[in-house]
């Protein structure tokens, strides 16, 4: 009987120790994991085309699909724009879920010139603008680089060097995937799809 | 008999001179204006015919002032710059299209409207002008 009652707690011990080990594992796998996820997304506050001013408390509740450009901007922004339609057509044809954020980077754009820009392409997205200090602020929090370019031998005058990610954040503002500009609007169809399965 | 070789060197000199004429403009479309800027871009095909290459050097339209330009991608930053030329190779083509090499309209002067066409010149390095017109296309 002793011997029946030392093995059961010996087991009990054994198990316990397995337990403490597969959870210590675990945490330690999460905590790597948490690490490994890119630190993108984060504070910013800038003001929408409607002149009110908006930071990521706004839009907590609904995930956005956040992406950088300016109007100034004829060739690649209305490509991603008009990508990003589409992808709202496919998903969330009135963004109840899902909130396109079209950061300018140049200074020249304020609320009066987003708000023809952005509803030239669909209307749920919104057209996000701020001082210098504030584009700063929002471009490091999701490390996107920009610059202006001045451009003396053409009628354009300048144009704005940028990154052109497009990066899905969850509704708690957290970092989900990103997309690079020539991505298609059906790959970004399927990974938001995808997301939102698994949430 | 010289006068038969002066004949055939013109019309050889005149051959080298158009040599914009074995370029053709296909499909291609003009984006509207966007909001309060008086800008847009415009794309289209070149396909030379000809065993020359051609290189276009400039581009001109009533509407604005035309320019040629090309957006490129470096580690994941959008650039975009004026170009001089665009060359089209023999017996090849060169697509101006979105997030490439495109043309510019800068200082348009006219409203833009869907479905309207907007004429075009492209000048080539030898000869004449190839002309063209674009529809005005949300795309």
């Amino acid at each position: 009987m002793r011997l029946w009652l030392a093995v059961a707690v010996l087991c009990l011990i054994g198990l316990a120790i397995g337990f403490s080990v597969t959870n210590f594992q675990m945490v330690q796998e999460q905590r790597q994991k948490a690490a490994n996820t890119p630190a993108i997304g984060g504070a910013f506050s800038l003001t929408n085309q409607f002149g009110e001013r908006v930071t990521p408390e706004t839009y907590k509740g609904k995930w956005t699909l956040v992406f950088f450009g300016f109007s100034h901007c004829p060739d690649i922004c209305p490509t991603s724009l008009y990508t990003i339609a589409e992808v709202m057509d496919a998903v969330d044809k009135e963004g109840k879920r899902l909130v396109p954020l079209f950061i300018s980077v140049d200074t020249g754009d304020n609320a009066e010139v987003l708000k023809e820009y952005v509803a030239m392409f669909h209307p749920t997205i919104q057209g996000l603008s701020g001082t210098a200090e504030e584009i700063k602020q929002a471009a490091q929090s999701y490390k996107v680089y920009y610059a202006r370019v001045d451009q003396p031998e053409s009628a354009l005058g300048y144009t704005m060097d940028h990154s052109a990610f497009i990066f899905l954040m969850d509704d708690e503002g957290r970092y989900v995937a990103h997309f690079s500009h020539n991505e298609g609007a059906a790959q970004m169809i399927e990974r938001i799809q995808q997301a939102w399965k698994e949430k | 008999m010289k006068a038969l070789l002066g004949a055939v060197a013109l019309v050889f000199a005149a051959g080298s001179a158009f040599a914009c004429d074995g370029v053709v403009a296909e499909g291609g479309f003009v984006r509207p204006l966007m909001g309060q800027h008086k800008m847009t871009a415009a794309y289209v095909t070149l396909k030379n015919t000809s065993d020359e290459a051609v290189t276009i050097t400039g581009v001109s339209t009533p509407v604005g002032n035309g320019e040629l330009h090309e957006s490129v991608q470096e580690e994941g930053v959008m650039k975009m710059r004026h170009l001089h030329h665009v060359t089209v190779p023999a017996k090849g083509e060169e697509m101006l299209k979105p997030g490439g090499k495109h043309i510019m309209i800068m200082n348009v002067n006219t409203a833009l409207p869907l479905g309207s066409k907007v004429d075009f010149a492209l000048a080539c390095e030898k000869g004449k002008a190839l002309t063209f017109s674009l529809p005005v296309e949300k795309r």
